[in-house]
């Protein structure tokens, strides 16, 4: 019953769409919610790519003569909200299964045009609030940047925000800056930075960048994993982390990867609990 | 004929089986799609009526079993299909949830699959060119434009923005009555000057296919208005009793308003 952002003010690659797979792919399987992802970045097919292959229907292509399944998808759901017919059932009838009753998928959707995503983005924020009525989590991979009325009413409905930083100090800085001015989201107390792709050996790690933004407890962070980024990229994620979980000898390689995310899991489950208080 | 020889044959041999085995399997994987004939009368009403028609029959007749799908997509397709077949039965029982839905795909159908464009809009509705507009048109798109503002309120505005709710003499009638005329359509397009975006002539035009599909033809945009009630009479009715030049008509009242009106064309 929580809504969990991840987002970014600035407009550059930060390893967010990535960290937010991590999360809820472990949260699916570490604990007993029941959650939704949502891909809610513009043209961008990093989660699908990162879960399923592309694998065409071919038996779906003949039956409709090789046209556009034109009830799939978020395009399919955005009219459904848009005619006030989205029901939480309805919802989880256009997401694709990675867990069945644990992890949900909601892909984004297909438009290469600026001004139609938007449009569109515009009726999410109903649409994530009729899914947090059926799912315990939803997390919502949001489109970087500010300045979109869209990503603002989002933002404003989420319980927590995930502000998802690359550990280099233009980054850390823009985030110390916003956190500053009070009228900034960021300056919110539902607000945790989060470092995304970090390194122990780095000069800016989770210690030292906690310092830095002078946070009182060290941040959550989703440490760099080359097998992990392996996996996104042959659509194996989900077989990655629960091989993984399962395998002694691989958690011992991946061990700093899975402690990392547990205790950023958990910083997650307290923070909606000390919000929701 | 050494062995050589012998093994030469049989490599250019199974090439040769490989190679057409792979183009036959390649040419059975490709020749499904089938591409939208485009001639002088594609984009035109009745063309794109009957397109529409025949994709949402092909969507709600599929057989999912068909398919191959694991048990929980089936499910999920099952009630994807029955949620638009509940749409398309519940929208010509006048259900603008369901109305909205159905125009929703409908627009999809049309920019997606179809292809129309900026350019070849025109062919359905001349709206670059005011003077081919027929007062349906025009009347069509001012609502269109007026629901973007006042939603529900939109006839309600235009009415009492143009002060058409007034008695007025028409030519071939003896007494004063309350009726919007072409004239004031067309005077009224003039006047609002408006620019319509891509978008905006899509919708006009699916608003026009809905209502000639499934709507209510012509009243079925004024239907959804917050007026008490419209009341219309057949078309040869109205000929024999009222005027030769009336088609249709339709009346509304606005008693909260102290105003009534009716409107012909």
């Amino acid at each position: 019953m929580s809504v969990v952002t991840f987002w970014n003010a600035l407009e550059k690659e930060c390893g967010q769409t990535l960290s937010a797979i991590a999360i809820a792919t472990y949260m699916a399987m570490e604990h007993n919610y029941r959650i939704l992802l949502i891909d809610a970045c513009f043209h961008d097919n990093t989660m699908e790519k990162a879960f399923w292959k592309k694998k065409e229907n071919k038996a779906l292509r003949e039956l409709t003569g090789g046209k556009i399944d034109i009830s799939s998808g978020a395009e399919g759901l955005i009219s459904a909200v848009a005619s006030n017919k989205a029901t939480p059932e309805i919802i989880t009838n256009y997401t694709r299964i990675v867990f069945k009753n644990r992890l949900d998928v909601l892909l984004g959707l297909k438009t290469e045009i600026r001004h139609d995503h938007e449009k569109s983005m515009m009726l999410y924020k109903d649409l994530i609030t009729t899914a947090n009525k059926y799912y315990d989590i939803v997390f919502v991979d949001l489109s970087k940047g500010t300045n979109r009325p869209s990503s603002e009413a989002i933002l404003k409905i989420s319980d927590v925000v995930l502000y998802t930083m690359p550990p280099n100090l233009f980054n850390i800085d823009k985030y110390k800056e916003l956190k500053a001015n009070k009228n900034s989201i960021v300056s919110k107390q539902k607000v945790m930075p989060l470092l995304a792709r970090s390194d122990e050996s780095s000069g800016y790690n989770v210690k030292n960048t906690t310092r830095y933004i002078k946070d009182r407890y060290t941040i959550a962070t989703i440490p760099y994993n080359v097998r992990y980024m392996e996996a996104t990229n042959e659509a194996r994620t989900a077989t990655f982390m629960t091989n993984t979980k399962l395998s002694k000898s691989a958690l011992s390689v991946n061990g700093n990867f899975f402690e990392e995310l547990d205790r950023t899991s958990q910083m997650i489950i307290d923070k909606i609990r000390e919000l929701n208080k | 004929m050494n062995i050589a020889n012998l093994m030469l044959m049989f490599v250019v041999l199974v090439v040769i089986i490989v190679f057409i085995v792979r183009s036959i399997k390649k040419n059975k994987e490709e020749a499904v799609e089938e591409p939208v004939e485009v001639d002088d009368k594609t984009y035109t009403l009745d063309k794109m009526i009957k397109f529409v028609k025949k994709r949402l029959d092909e969507i709600t007749k599929i057989n999912l079993y068909d398919i191959g799908l694991s048990e929980e997509e089936l499910k999920r397709r099952k009630a994807k299909k029955y949620e638009l077949k509940k749409a398309l039965k519940g929208c010509t029982y006048g259900d603008v949830n369901d109305k909205k839905y159905v125009k929703e795909l409908i627009y999809d159908l049309l920019s997606k699959e179809y292809g129309v464009d900026e350019v070849n809009i025109s062919k359905a509705i001349p709206f670059d060119v005011p003077s081919l507009l027929t007062a349906q048109d025009k009347f069509d798109i001012l609502i269109h434009e007026y629901k973007k503002t006042f939603s529900y309120e939109a006839l309600t505005e235009l009415i009492k923005k143009y002060n058409l709710a007034a008695l007025k003499l028409v030519p071939g009638s003896t007494k004063p009555c309350y009726v919007i005329t072409s004239d004031e359509i067309d005077m009224i397009y003039d006047k609002e000057n408006l620019n319509l975006s891509f978008a905006d002539k899509l919708e006009v035009v699916v608003q026009r296919i809905y209502q000639q599909y499934k709507g209510y033809s012509s009243i079925d945009e004024i239907r959804d208005m917050n007026i008490d009630g419209v009341s219309g009479r057949s078309f040869w009715f109205t000929r024999k009793l009222l005027k030769p030049s009336c088609t249709n008509r339709w009346r509304l009242f606005k008693t909260s308003h102290g105003s009534k009106s009716t409107k012909s064309m």
